[in-house]
């Protein structure tokens, strides 16, 4: 018997099905995390069979073992350091000629291999015959026969997965590189410490100097006594170089695909060349000349519908259900500190977290349809010529779009970019189309300082300039931080598939579990932060004794009431006089009705009056102080708000930072509403509600829109001015958070919030400098 | 045969009239209208483009047949074997076809 513990890695070409079968294989245990260092995604499962448990890691997709990409270097460096027992390759069947050519390499890496043939169906329907008795034979390797989309030969492949662990025979391939080739090789080969422990296959490392792999080079460059082994690499390379005409690693390339066909021709028999198939027949239509833009628009119109309107009915069930929750613990919980904590800091910080999970999972949803579908490649092809007129990839179109209903669904949808310089730059422009949370602070804004007729030219000036920016910081970011690097957009178009609702389902929920642990926590975290800045120090020292001017409001209007109301009525209280008190309660109930329609208020009040004239007048004046004691107990509150929000370490921050805010023409209370609003920036309303006492949160928008109005730090410029700053400026905690997740780095997060800050500040600098010198909107 | 030698004329212009001539001779990939075929002869250049078309196996002796071009004109779709590629003409620029 051989161990119990089987390790398996897991490698193939992109569109092979690897991930179909790996999800076959493992369902749903599964571990996804990242590689150290990197952003590449290391997911690995486990799976019991005849009392084995059996290790699957799933390497990256790779079309060949290069250092050319992260991908690549991920993947071998992954068989090299893991010591897996064997190597699954999965096998894209219908397009046996390429896959082969990651097979022929995985082979060099001396471990055993299974090669996984897939859609062997969809090969068939092609009219390809293939040997695979032959092909086994010329690889040396056994071969599984399998439909992973079906789930068929997943049983097969385990148990050759465990004849072939259990045997612990390693491969016999070597492919014959040609005289010249193969005497390089002999001859770096003789160069390296023949006791040396190498963690490589000898002939590997040999193939790859002469491929000139950048990496292994270095590696080589640090083993004992290597100066010279580096200098006969360089003399081969040059000796081959002038026998070929051609760089090795193109001649090497050539030599394996020359083997490659040699065995393709015995074992596939064909009918026919160039056969159009179904999918080549359906993108006659998706990604036709005239038709193709529409169609790609109307499925971009469709998704950004399904994420973000179909996405605010749970959004707002998780919204109720979080406010329900939080109703409940503050009726039962004593009031204090910790009480603030558990509702305004926790559930609040929760709230947020949750409020994005709906979003988050319609759009993997949709991204997994168009993923497992293949238009995801479609788009990027009609899409390309626009995109890189912007510097960024036709796959980027999609999160920056979805970017529009909200950022933190975008920065998780550039995942879709397979290259990591085109996914950064992406990750990094995101924020600048304008998400849906600062709409808010738009329409404020607008409504309170420009007239109606300008308001939608003002808002599309707005997004279009979020827009113009993202491009000038694409181009920009793109020359400076990966200078001199070409990008390649060579890409197969897989061919059309129907996807399986299990690989949605895992995608979706794998996607949702990673944002809420990873980013959910961080998020949580920074919530709380923010919660603890607007609240403390508790102990304000307030301008004016609040509690006691309170008690004396209630005072004062009680005696009021005694000397207006009740004296003349001979009572002490309400309800000592039966048709007074029930005139009271009409009264209350009228209000209550009738807040919409004053005109019906009026005739109704017309009524009571002519019913008892006496009681009448003395009921309505008794109401009318009531309601003013309420209003100047609630002033009252709204100001010791103001001022507790002042005092606290949020307002103290504001204050420091006013100086630097004056050029843009803000004052520290804006000041206070930006740090508060970096929690969400659609706290900057209520924020600045808060801090100018009209209501606490979800306050009041008109009323607080008439009292920027009145405030003489604020004017249209003012308000363009900071309109343009809350566009720009950092991205909001939860965006940031995903960031962080996303580029695997505090780094690039640190950066992303430097940098957009930055640019918020010379532009609304810009606007409110210029517009001062012009006297515009003063 | 008469040898043209180059009077008067420095390096820079010498390669450049050669690349014409080349350019005139070979047929490049992105030249093809869809539906035509052709047969790889060679990749130019050394770059990460070179070594990516090759691993994708764009090597010499490789029939391919255009698709079609992108709705604005780039990029464009091919076929190699049993796959389809797209890619962007100033990548297929580099194709030399035989």
């Amino acid at each position: 018997m051989g161990n119990h513990h089987v390790i398996v890695a897991l490698a193939g070409n992109p569109n092979s099905g690897k991930t179909t079968i790996f999800n076959n294989i493992t369902g749903s245990h599964q571990r996804v995390g990242n590689y150290p260092g990197v952003t590449v995604e290391r997911r690995e499962g486990v799976r019991r069979f005849k009392d084995r448990e059996l290790l699957f890691l799933d390497l990256p997709g790779t079309y060949s073992l290069t250092a050319h990409s992260q991908d690549e270097v991920v993947a071998r460096t992954a068989i090299i350091n893991e010591t897996p027992d064997l190597i699954v390759n999965v096998l894209d069947a219908s397009n046996l000629d390429r896959n082969m050519y990651l097979a022929l390499q995985l082979l060099e890496l001396e471990r055993p291999v299974i090669l996984a043939l897939n859609m062997v169906d969809m090969a068939e329907k092609r009219g390809l015959k293939l040997n695979v008795a032959l092909l086994s034979q010329k690889l040396g390797t056994p071969i599984v026969k399998m439909v992973g989309r079906h789930n068929r030969g997943t049983r097969q492949l385990l148990e050759t997965v465990i004849n072939v662990a259990d045997e612990q025979a390693c491969n016999e391939f070597r492919l014959d590189y040609g005289a010249e080739v193969e005497r390089a090789i002999a001859e770096i080969n003789s160069g390296f410490n023949a006791t040396a422990d190498l963690k490589y296959p000898r002939r590997w490392l040999a193939i790859k100097l002469l491929e000139n792999d950048e990496e292994i080079r270095a590696i080589v460059g640090q083993l004992p006594q290597t100066e010279n082994l580096l200098a006969v690499v360089d003399q081969a390379r040059d000796d081959l170089y002038t026998q070929f005409g051609e760089a090795p690693e193109f001649v090497i390339t050539e030599c394996r695909y020359r083997f490659i066909s040699a065995v393709c021709n015995e074992v596939i028999s064909s009918e026919g060349e160039w056969v159009q198939t179904a999918s080549d027949k359906i993108d006659r239509v998706l990604t036709n000349r005239l038709i193709g833009l529409p169609i790609f628009f109307g499925i971009m119109w469709l998704l950004f519908q399904i994420v973000f309107t179909i996405g605010q009915y749970p959004q707002g069930w998780i919204e109720q259900g979080v406010a329900i929750f939080s109703g409940l613990i503050s009726t039962y919980m004593p009031d204090g500190e910790l009480k603030s904590l558990v509702v305004d800091g926790i559930i609040g910080g929760v709230g947020g977290v949750l409020t994005f999970l709906p979003n988050i999972l319609l759009l993997f949803l949709g991204i997994a349809l168009l993923e497992d579908s293949g238009y995801m490649a479609r788009a990027a092809f009609v899409m390309d010529r626009i995109m890189k007129a912007v510097g960024l990839h036709g796959k980027a179109f999609i999160p920056l779009l979805v970017g529009f209903g909200c950022n933190v669904p975008a920065i998780m949808g550039t995942r879709t970019l397979e290259n990591p310089r085109d996914r950064l730059v992406t990750i990094l422009v995101a924020p600048m189309m304008s998400c849906s949370a600062r709409l808010p602070i738009y329409t404020l804004l607008i409504a309170a300082f420009f007239s109606p007729e300008l308001a939608g030219t003002i808002l599309f000036a707005i997004y279009l300039l979020g827009v113009v920016l993202a491009i000038v910081m694409a181009k920009l970011f793109r020359k400076v931080l990966f200078p001199g690097e070409t990008e390649t957009f060579v890409m197969e178009m897989p061919a059309y598939h129907m996807p399986t609702i299990r690989s949605i389902v895992i995608h979706m929920w794998e996607r949702s579990m990673l944002y809420l642990k990873k980013a959910g926590t961080l998020i949580l975290a920074a919530s709380i932060l923010v919660w603890f800045m607007v609240s403390y120090p508790s102990d304000v020292s307030y301008s004016r004794d609040y509690d006691q001017a309170k008690v004396q409001t209630e005072v004062n209007y009680s005696f009021l009431i005694n000397d207006e109301v009740f004296t003349p009525l001979h009572i002490r209280m309400v309800e000592e006089n039966v048709d007074f008190s029930k005139m009271v309660d009409k009264l209350k109930v009228l209000d209550e009705q009738g807040k919409n329609d004053p005109d019906e208020i009026q005739t109704k009040q017309g009524k009571l009056e002519q019913a008892n004239p006496e009681i009448y007048t003395f009921a309505s004046k008794y109401w009318a102080l009531e309601k003013k004691r309420d209003d100047d107990i609630e002033a009252l509150d709204k100001a010791q708000a103001s001022e507790k929000l002042a005092g606290s370490y949020a307002g103290q921050f504001g204050k420091i930072v006013e100086p630097v805010l004056k050029p843009l023409g803000f004052d520290w209370k804006i000041g206070v509403g930006l740090f508060a609003a970096v929690a969400a920036k659609e706290v900057l309303v209520s924020t600045l509600g808060t801090i100018y006492s009209v209501g606490g949160v979800g306050g009041d928008s008109a009323a607080l829109g008439e009292v920027l109005a009145a405030d003489p730090t604020f004017s249209p410029l003012v308000a363009c001015s900071l309109i343009v700053f809350t566009l720009l400026y950092s991205p909001c905690l939860a965006a940031l958070a995903v960031v962080r997740r996303e580029t695997n780095s505090w780094k690039w997060t640190i950066f992303t919030s430097v940098y957009s800050t930055i640019l918020a500040w010379v532009m609304a600098f810009l606007i409110f400098q210029i517009g001062t010198l012009l006297g515009i909107g003063l | 045969m008469k040898r043209v030698v180059y009077h008067n004329s420095n390096d820079n212009d010498y390669q450049y009239r050669i690349r014409g001539a080349i350019k005139y001779m070979a047929k490049m990939l992105n030249q093809l209208k869809p539906g035509d075929v052709g047969i790889v002869c060679r990749v130019i250049g050394n770059g990460a483009v070179k070594r990516r078309l090759l691993d994708m196996g764009l090597v010499a002796g490789t029939p391919v047949k255009v698709q079609k071009y992108a709705p604005l004109g780039d990029p464009m779709e091919i076929k190699v074997k049993n796959f389809n590629l797209s890619l962007r003409k100033a990548e297929a620029a580099l194709i030399e076809l035989s």
